[in-house]
């Protein structure tokens, strides 16, 4: 390219070429308990009115979710902190058998450095179903709980049946255990400590003892007396960049058998190095049985920790090719999720990346490493302009293919190449060869920019379509119903015995008419968000269905009979071995 | 009180009408010999006016000069006959005293620098007071002294060329006036040198002021293309190529060659390949793509057609061995195809032509891990990591030089770093760029009087 606008162009162009010139003329209920009936809405209806208010309806307006994520900009400061956002985590709190919704509420900054951080509170909102929400923040015992917080890890730590939660934020985290529908805060107990700026954390059994543990991913170290005039491309005073700030080390907190936390990060290898995370993906990248820990980073390369028997992590990201672009840069990467794009049973990875950087989609290769299918998919070029955070593999218009979803918008409020508010995007995957922005068809969410951040993905209504709940700066969450939900479907949830409760790591596979659609339990993934940890899929015909489960213990069952429209509970040693 | 009666123009009558007759005579010699000095004060001063007007007999010398140094030859000699030329005639104007000096000195210097004494002809500039000479003619010189490598004075003299007719007309080309033409040509100049000076924020001013008096020339476009390409900014590069092809007349296969060059970088498949197909329609499509071998095996490869992008790559090493690009291509080609020995084998060759590869290091390292060359690949991926590090200092190096056109520091970093990695002909360019600080005058202002 150089060379073809070399200087000999420039000088024909600018004074000797006048020749080639112009002349001058011129979303009811269902138990994750065995099988219940779908008790769904007329698909006919569901299908008429998509038409008109595209793929995702905004239900925000009259669910009664009225939350919003304050970053401290009210302040005028510019801090890095205000840019990193929050999250959400999408939970069934009391068990009644629909998602529920859990919003950290960041904060506000005051005084001259070094400045105060006022936590802002965290809310919860109870599904009563038919796109109703209450909140139940007090009544939950949540009321109190205020720190400078931005994202949330839903997992089930004490094995007791209902999701805890796990709350991040600057130098400080929570561990909310759920006691019968209240929470408690236990961090005290729990030998949990943070002396980083923690931004998300994932759940995971990195040494197969049964046993949850806690990754906590931390961005960079910035002190609250670090408030500097940071100027944009325009010479305005805007968001500091990272770059001034040093990456942290990672937590790795491993639980004990009377359910308190160590610190491992030393000993299982992750403190070797120190990074600016801001995204995680917990899931068996190589089906060796361990999980793996992908972890992306804002300017600095991603980390790929493979797990391993000896409980050390080795991080690969570079050998595997995930850790720069494809032409060997560092990039701002930031949300992330696993899935299989191609159908071909790997687990391919995909995040998203800061503005004039495209998103990356990588092909794994039969766990041996990835390569990049970012441009031969077509997902080149159409996100170049946007600054990506939340996002996630889901198959919005279930036909087994799964597309993304991403939540756009900037960091800088007055940057000269790209806008502060961006629209959130819809990529359909067309059989795995290629994907095709159907933004335009999204809906008036996707019709008008956002300051967005979190992304949670789930079927709030049970309905058989994968909804959307999205996190923005300073400004009102929103929830978007899936208008296109799947006409036949089965739901499954693990349940470990010998493996994790959770079954984070296993992977579930559908077999139905003839194709197989691989899809694996992950823990982190998205943006400082828990997602939906059913899997749906989408079934071609009302037949009962057949799933493949190979569990974290690496344990293979074959679950038949499944019958659609249903939510299974498919538990560890239940079903036949393959 | 007289004065006041002088002034009224109503007493002047009765005046005259009561004033004795010897009076009235003497006043009636004084009007006429005021008259007849009025008469003849007013021929000589309109012969004056009419003489000066009138074009010397010594003007054809000077623009005869001017239109032999507007274009210099691109052949050497043809060059020296031209500058030889132009010097004569300037050499007869100015003995035989044409008016113009400040002009015939400054092109007369331009037709030394031509000649190649460019140290006598730029002594010879700075003794010359710019702000007298015509915006043409600085334009000229400029040109001159760029092409002859005195970057300094060519952008003074085109600073000052900028200053002097920035206040001429910015009507656009469609109603084209001489002034509005001498901008463009003035414009065209200034964003050469300063594109070559690294200037890229000039630049882009010049060129957009540009693109709105010549509505219809693709050329600006083609520049700011460029300075983005030079920022890494490829989708604005892209916007800005937009604007190039439907402003092409005739034959536009090279253009479109560039745009889908641009459209590749950018990811933009779909659209390379309706381009593509629209370049081949050209009978030049051939001939053009020459010019980029690589260009449709690297369509191919970005729409997952390895099998027909191979042979095309090997075809090409074959008659290039050196081609670096070709090598890195055909190594990503071949880890496509799962074959990684011969990935990692065709990507040392790649290293071998560029050893600063940072990207090439990156694929090598993963290749060579795939084909159980784990040694190497720990040892290419800690060369990558070293050339990384440099080369994102160096980006935001230059990003940081081309934003702030005064930043001597920046600049002689630039040129120590690209000297140590042995880029000589980056660290030349900086250094360039750094001389030319030392001259850029901020204001224009008159030189002091003797």
């Amino acid at each position: 390219m150089r060379e073809i606008a070399g200087t000999i162009c420039l000088t024909l162009a600018l004074l000797g070429c006048h020749g080639g010139s112009v002349p001058d003329t011129g979303k009811g209920h269902n138990t994750p308990t065995e099988s219940v009936a779908f008790e769904g809405k007329s698909r006919a209806v569901e299908k008429i009115s998509s038409v008109a208010v595209g793929l995702f309806a905004d239900m925000t307006e009259t669910s009664g979710v009225r939350f919003t994520y304050d970053t401290g900009r009210a302040a005028q400061l510019f801090t890095i902190l205000e840019s990193v956002g929050g999250g959400v985590g999408l939970l069934d709190f009391d068990n009644d058998g629909d998602l529920d919704l859990f919003f950290p509420g960041g904060g506000s900054l005051s005084g001259s450095p070094p400045v105060t951080l006022h936590g802002q509170y965290v809310r919860l909102f109870r599904n009563d179903g038919d796109w109703r929400f209450q909140d139940v923040t007090e009544s939950c015992g949540l009321a109190e709980l205020a720190f400078y917080s931005h994202g949330c890890a839903v997992g089930d730590y004490d094995a007791d049946g209902d999701p805890d939660l796990f709350v991040a934020g600057y130098h400080d985290g929570r561990l909310l255990q759920n006691q019968a529908g209240r929470f408690v805060d236990v961090t005290a107990q729990s030998g949990l400590k943070f002396p980083s700026w923690n931004v998300n954390g994932a759940w995971l059994d990195y040494d197969n003892d049964g046993r949850m543990d806690l990754f906590v991913l931390t961005y960079c170290d910035w002190s609250t007396s670090q408030i500097e005039r940071c100027l944009n491309d325009r010479g305005e005073r805007d968001t500091c960049g990272p770059t001034r700030c040093p990456g942290q080390v990672d937590q790795l907190f491993r639980q004990t058998e009377n359910g308190s936390f160590e610190d491992v990060t030393e000993q299982v290898g992750l403190s070797a190095i120190a990074a600016r995370g801001l995204g995680v993906l917990v899931a068996d990248f190589n089906e060796d049985g361990y999980s793996d820990i992908f972890v992306t980073n804002d300017v600095h390369p991603n980390n790929l920790w493979l797990g391993s028997a000896d409980g050390r992590f080795e991080d690969v990201g570079l050998l595997w090719g995930v850790a720069l672009s494809p032409a060997g840069e560092e990039q701002g990467s930031m949300g992330v999720d696993g899935g299989d794009f191609d159908g071909d049973g790997w687990l391919d990875l995909w995040y998203t990346n800061f503005s004039e950087e495209d998103n990356s989609l990588y092909r794994n290769l039969t766990g041996t490493g990835f390569l990049d299918a970012t441009t031969t998919t077509r997902l080149a070029g159409p996100s170049w302009r946007w600054v990506g955070f939340g996002t996630h593999f889901i198959d919005f218009d279930s036909d087994g293919w799964q597309d993304f979803v991403i939540a756009n918008g900037h960091v800088q409020f007055s940057d000269s190449k790209a806008p502060y508010l961006q629209p959130a995007q819809l990529f359909r995957n067309r059989e795995g060869r290629r994907f095709e922005e159907v933004s335009a068809k999204g809906g008036s969410y996707f019709a008008s920019p956002h300051a967005g951040r979190g992304l949670a993905c789930g079927d709030l209504d049970n309905d058989g379509g994968t909804d959307l709940v999205v996190v923005h700066q300073d400004a009102p969450v929103a929830l978007l119903r899936n208008t296109h939900p799947a006409s036949k479907w089965i739901r499954v949830v693990l349940r470990g015995q010998k493996s994790n409760v959770e079954a984070v790591g296993a992977k579930v596979v559908l077999k139905s008419s003839g194709r197989s659609l691989a899809r694996w339990v992950r823990s982190g993934s998205g943006y400082l968000s828990s997602s939906d940890p059913r899997i749906l899929f989408p079934l071609e015909t009302e037949s009962p269905a057949t799933v493949v489960v190979t569990w974290p213990s690496r344990r293979t069952e074959v679950f038949e009979k499944l019958t659609p429209g249903q939510t299974h509970l498919l538990r560890e040693g239940d079903g036949q071995p393959e | 009180m007289a004065s006041q009666s002088e002034t009224n123009l109503g007493e002047i009558g009765p005046r005259y009408v009561s004033a004795t007759r010897p009076g009235r005579y003497r006043r009636r010699q004084l009007v006429i010999v005021i008259s007849l000095v009025a008469v003849i004060v007013g021929a000589l001063g309109s012969s004056l006016v009419w003489l000066r007007r009138r074009p010397s007999p010594l003007e054809p010398l000077l623009a005869t000069a001017r239109v032999l140094l507007e274009e210099p030859a691109d052949d050497p000699s043809e060059r020296q006959d031209q500058a030889r030329a132009a010097a004569n005639r300037i050499g007869q104007y100015l003995v035989a005293s044409g008016a113009d000096v400040v002009g015939a000195n400054l092109l007369l210097a331009a037709a030394v620098a031509l000649r190649g004494d460019a140290a006598k002809a730029e002594q010879a500039v700075n003794a010359i007071d710019l702000t007298q000479a015509q915006a043409a003619d600085l334009t000229t010189a400029a040109k001159i002294f760029f092409q002859v490598g005195a970057f300094v004075t060519a952008d003074k003299l085109i600073s000052v060329a900028l200053e002097r007719d920035s206040k001429s007309s910015t009507t656009p080309s469609s109603s084209r006036s001489g002034t509005a033409h001498s901008r463009e040509r003035t414009l065209r100049t200034a964003c050469l040198i300063r594109y070559d000076l690294g200037r890229y924020d000039d630049v882009l001013s010049h060129c957009r002021e540009l693109a709105q008096l010549a509505t219809r020339d693709p050329h600006p476009w083609v520049v700011i293309a460029s300075v983005y390409e030079e920022r890494g900014e490829w989708l604005n590069a892209l916007t800005a190529y937009r604007e190039v092809l439907p402003r092409v007349v005739g034959e536009d296969a090279s253009y479109r060659m560039t745009l889908i060059s641009f459209l590749l970088y950018t990811g933009q498949v779909d659209e390379a390949r309706r381009e593509f197909d629209r370049l081949q329609t050209s009978p030049l499509a051939a001939n053009v793509l020459q010019q980029d071998p690589l260009l449709v095996p690297r369509l191919l490869y970005s729409e997952a057609r390895y099998s027909e992008a191979k042979p095309l790559v090997e075809q090409l090493l074959q008659s290039d061995e050196s081609s670096a690009d070709a090598w890195l291509l055909l190594g990503r080609i071949l880890m496509e195809e799962g074959d990684f020995v011969g990935a990692a084998d065709a990507l040392e060759r790649h290293v071998l032509v560029d050893p600063l590869s940072h990207e090439g290091f990156y694929v090598l390292a993963q290749a060579s891990q795939r084909a159980g060359r784990i040694e190497r690949a720990q040892e290419t991926l800690k060369t990558q990591r070293e050339l990384s590090k440099i080369k994102v200092q160096l980006f935001r190096l230059e990003r940081r030089a081309t934003t702030r056109p005064n930043d001597r520091a920046t600049r002689q970093e630039l040129i120590s770093i690209y000297e140590n990695i042995g880029l000589t002909s980056r660290a030349e360019y900086w250094r360039r760029s750094l001389e030319s600080l030392s001259e850029i005058p901020t204001q224009i202002q008159p030189p002091p009087k003797p």
